[in-house]
């Protein structure tokens, strides 16, 4: 298949694999439950009709598709959709291919959001909206911070700025811990780790509205990526005013990724090794590169999922699984790069 | 126009995992109680539907409460649907409930599940909650139990209380209830109350100047301790000594704190060095406490945590006998020998009490030859 063909089928492949890892996911899982009547359940989920009154399945079956896995499937997608293309468009705006979504501070300042809200023992809505809350704060507060450097609008002073707000709130992380009781130390822990365990509906929307939206926005954004990735000054002589696009990529991909962060916890890597395996595949043209990193980072993180829930005994959280995964293939990137240059990866 | 649809294909999936969200949409599956059942309101206030006969009762994650609390407020391990897994009915069978109720090591439908994760966190499990047939699921409103309630299986919460024992005093009789023997639970929280009255009225009120300043802790940097929003608080007030960690918080601290607080007893936690080990350590050497050689391993096979209803005035009792031994009778032996009978007609042997009193590591400590057998 010549390179041509390959970028006209590239998008349904992708797209076809999103879906049928969707609906695999949707079949495997703890409840012993034939895969033939998990697909006839999720056949009817789909189609748009009234559920029928005698259904061929158990009521307990119909729970475990609809109300356990559907959420948790689509909020492993959501999330690694969003990390991927986050972390896509970062690259892209530093300039930087070593640059992860973790390094604006945004994921460090919804843990701490999140685990605050846990040690006050409030309901689980009022801690997705508490890490959120922690998300935006350190997202503003490293803004306002590379607002002070004397070049605030360059990446680096940006990404300086990031990894200091993020160490702190890291540090605050460890505050909260460290005074948490017994009780209340596991569950912190478990969910810093990063899982999709206890996915429900509400969890799905906050996730779903800023990928989607914030998705759509950076899509429209990626041309002026593309003119970015040429370095400032010859961005901004065709036009682009790149103090003003930098920032508004960064406020998108902290919205996503705080929003991430506040339903599933912390997951690292996923922004950072996708969009290498997404730049072997399309190249460095963020046209291309932006959707295909959302749908590998979808499959990315929809794999890891499934293989803690059905391969692996015990809920190892996914974001030690991709840590695990995620470590080594950057290593052989970084190897692989020595001699070639990060482009060429 | 094809470089146009070459765009626009990327936007497809996109579409299609929106869509797939719509699905979300679909009315949630209920569950009814079909038959004969009763109500029983849980400790929310809620009414609970309960089919008859009972199929067993399931503990979930996060309230602390577990299917040893079933065991020891209602005397009904039939009751249970499950308690663990293989490794959990492995440490059961290290503990004096296994040797009250032998039939439940010998019941493999008990040990085919999994405790539901209880270590792991909030919310693990649900799938396999799902799975189990079980009459009643107990829990908190998190975890498997929130997704249970709210699909309609019978699930019911325990009540929050100002301090561990009404906690578990409330539960006691929400659990012995769902099992259908009310009374039991009030037995059991009518032996506990009379265990504190009775020390109580022995002790008498020791003067807040005349108190001694203990400290509970574990033997690892950091050193954890058991600070006074700690839930083993309680127990140190009934006892009427002072917590040595006053004025300090967080769980977890260095040893120059600890030599800071200097307190006259120190009660180490079971698993770690033991009190012949922590006072052989220069570290400690210039404490109080360690100068008086009044440095013990707290009582009991997981000494340092918290007690069940039954154990916990017991406990009590142990700390004032080795801080106030002058005060009170040397009864402890015998305490811990009947403290069993009276509910489940177990009397402990003279090694099991040797093994709660710890006195294999604790009778180089100051007076604790009080507590050796006669």
């Amino acid at each position: 298949m010549n390179s041509s063909s390959r970028g006209h089928y590239l998008p349904w492949l992708l797209g076809l694999a999103v879906l049928l890892g969707i609906i695999g996911s949707l079949l495997i899982g703890a409840y012993p439950m034939s895969f033939s009547k998990a697909a006839l359940i999720i056949s009817h989920l789909a189609w748009p009709g009234p559920l029928p009154n005698n259904p061929a399945w158990d009521i307990k079956e119909q729970t475990v598709v609809q109300i356990i896995r559907l959420p948790r499937v689509l909020l492993a997608t959501l999330s690694g959709m969003g990390l991927g293309m986050a972390g896509a468009a970062l690259q892209g705006v530093m300039r930087n291919p070593l640059v992860g979504p973790d390094l604006v501070g945004v994921t460090s300042g919804a843990a701490f959001g999140g685990v605050l809200g846990m040690l006050f023992s409030l309901s689980p809505v009022a801690i997705i909206g508490t890490a959120c809350f922690g998300g935006l704060a350190a997202m503003l507060l490293t803004f306002g911070l590379a607002g002070l450097a004397r070049n605030g609008g360059n990446g680096m002073a940006l990404i300086l700025a990031g990894v200091f707000v993020g160490a702190f709130f890291i540090a605050l992380v460890g505050l909260i811990q460290f005074v948490a009781s017994d009780a209340q130390l596991p569950g912190m822990v478990y969910w810093l780790l990063g899982s999709f365990i206890g996915a429900d509906p509400q969890k799905v929307y906050l996730a779903a509205i800023p990928t989607l939206v914030g998705g759509a926005l950076l899509m429209t954004l990626r041309w002026r990526i593309n003119l970015l990735s040429l370095g400032d000054l010859d961005a901004a002589s065709l036009g682009v005013d790149v103090r003003w696009l930098r920032w508004a990529i960064i406020a998108i991909v902290s919205l996503i990724v705080g929003a991430q962060v506040s339903v599933a916890g912390v997951i690292g890597w996923v922004g950072l090794v996708v969009p290498h395996l997404a730049r072997m595949l399309v190249g460095p043209d963020h046209r291309r590169l932006l959707p295909a990193s959302a749908l590998l980072g979808g499959l990315f993180v929809l794999g890891l999922d499934d293989l803690t829930r059905t391969v692996v005994s015990g809920e190892v959280p996914v974001g030690v699984l991709s840590a695990l995964v995620g470590t080594p293939f950057i290593c052989f990137l970084f190897w692989k790069t020595q001699t070639r240059g990060w482009s060429d990866a | 126009m094809d470089r146009c649809s070459r765009e626009a294909a990327w936007l497809v999936p996109f579409v299609c995992v929106g869509l797939v969200i719509l699905a979300l949409l679909r009315a949630e599956p209920r569950f009814t109680v079909s038959g004969p059942a009763r109500t029983v309101v849980d400790g929310e206030g809620l009414p609970v539907a309960i089919a008859e006969p009972f199929r067993g009762a399931v503990f979930t994650w996060g309230p602390g409460i577990g299917a040893k609390t079933l065991l020891e407020a209602a005397r009904a391990p039939e009751k249970l649907a499950s308690v663990g897994t293989r490794e959990d009915r492995e440490d059961f069978a290290h503990e004096f409930w296994s040797r009250i109720f032998p039939a439940m090591l010998e019941d493999d439908r008990l040990w085919d599940e999994p405790q539901l994760g209880y270590a792991r966190g909030a919310v693990v499990e649900q799938e396999r909650a799902l799975a189990m047939e079980a009459g009643a699921f107990f829990g908190g409103g998190f975890g498997p139990a929130k997704l249970l309630r709210q699909l309609g299986i019978p699930t019911l919460y325990f009540q929050r209380a100002e301090n561990w024992d009404d906690y578990q005093a409330a539960a006691a009789r929400l659990i012995a209830n769902v099992a259908g023997h009310p009374d039991r639970a009030e037995e059991l929280i009518a032996q506990d109350r009379k265990g504190y009255a009775e020390l109580a009225a022995e002790l008498g009120t020791v003067p807040v100047v005349e108190q001694a300043r203990v400290l509970v802790m574990g033997t690892s940097s950091p050193y954890y301790v058991k600070v006074v929003n700690n839930s083993y608080q309680p127990y140190l007030v009934s006892a009427e000594v002072r917590n040595a960690t006053v004025g300090l918080s967080g769980q977890q601290q260095d040893a120059e704190r600890i030599l800071s607080m200097d307190p006259d007893f120190i009660f180490l936690m079971a698993r770690g060095k033991s009190p012949r080990e922590f006072m052989a350590d220069p570290l400690w050497r210039g404490m109080k406490a360690v100068r008086a050689k009044r440095v013990y391993r707290t009582l009991g096979e997981g000494g340092g945590g918290l007690p069940g209803l039954t154990d916990a005035p017991v406990l009590v009792r142990w700390i004032a006998e080795v801080v106030y031994p002058d005060r009170l009778r040397p009864t402890m032996r015998q305490q811990l020998r009947e403290r069993y009978m009276p509910r489940f007609g177990y009397r402990m042997s003279e090694a099991e009490v040797d093994a709660d009193l710890h006195l294999d590591v604790n009778l180089g400590s100051a007076g604790y030859e009080r507590f050796t057998r006669e």
